[in-house]
């Protein structure tokens, strides 16, 4: 349990470090927007599923 | 004259041939063996039954072209990204395996499966290490020698200020 609880926590941590990356390059016209958001989409999505599947092995 | 900014690019090709090296290899010592790596992925208890095999095929390959473009330089921050995924992957996998009580090896570079002294801490720490190059490999924005200065070069302020000074002399050159 305190694994899964870990995980999500660590998980969000991340994600919310990407969001912040992602206006920094963004915010020094690094790539354009949409390229960029798209790419965290990708990586969220990643981080989501792996998480969701995680937490549903080591729970079960 | 060196700058900070070289300093962080000699240091971000340094990190770059490191890690790139400690995939290709992890890649090559896993490619000619994917009955093994099957059941080293297995072991893990994570991924559907039905996924292992393919995934056996697919983690060698893409291990070898990420550190392939991590030593040329090419696509640096994304494969950068994508390795630090990777790394997150396999860090959970470890972890996971030890929540669990499992007892594997990690078969990172070749075998893997059931073993009776997992090093599970040795390995967590060694992924975490590597987690933290691939993200000084985002972070930075250019590494020394890399093919990315290449193909991919960025027009710096001061060059646009001389080529529109140097517009300014050939006009009052030529007037």
């Amino acid at each position: 349990m305190w694994y899964v609880v870990g995980l999500v926590a660590v998980s969000v941590a991340v994600l919310a470090l990407g969001v912040w990356f992602v206006r920094r390059e963004i915010r020094d016209e690094v790539s354009s927007p949409p390229v960029l958001w798209a790419g965290y989409a990708v990586v969220a999505a990643f981080v989501v599923f792996g998480v969701l599947r995680t937490s549903w092995v080591v729970l079960s | 004259m060196r700058t900070r900014a070289d300093l962080l690019g000699w240091i971000g090709l340094a990190g770059r041939l490191y890690l790139g090296f400690v995939f290709l290899a992890a890649g090559l010592a896993k490619l000619p063996e994917p009955a093994i790596t099957e059941q080293a992925v297995r072991g893990y208890q994570l991924l559907p039954w039905q996924l292992a095999p393919a995934y056996a095929i697919a983690m060698p390959i893409a291990e070898i072209v990420l550190g392939a473009l991590l030593i040329l330089g090419l696509f640096t921050r994304t494969a950068a990204v994508a390795t630090a995924l990777g790394l997150c992957s396999f860090l959970v996998g470890i972890t996971s395996a030890w929540a669990r009580g499992l007892n594997i090896d990690c078969g990172c570079f070749g075998g893997g499966g059931a073993s009776a002294d997992p090093a599970y801490l040795a390995d967590t720490f060694r992924d975490l290490g590597w987690l933290a190059i691939a993200v000084y490999l985002i972070l930075v924005r250019r590494t020394k020698l890399a093919l990315d200065n290449l193909l991919f070069r960025r027009v710096t302020p001061s060059e646009e200020d001389y080529s529109e000074s140097s517009k300014k002399t050939e006009l009052g050159s030529s007037a």
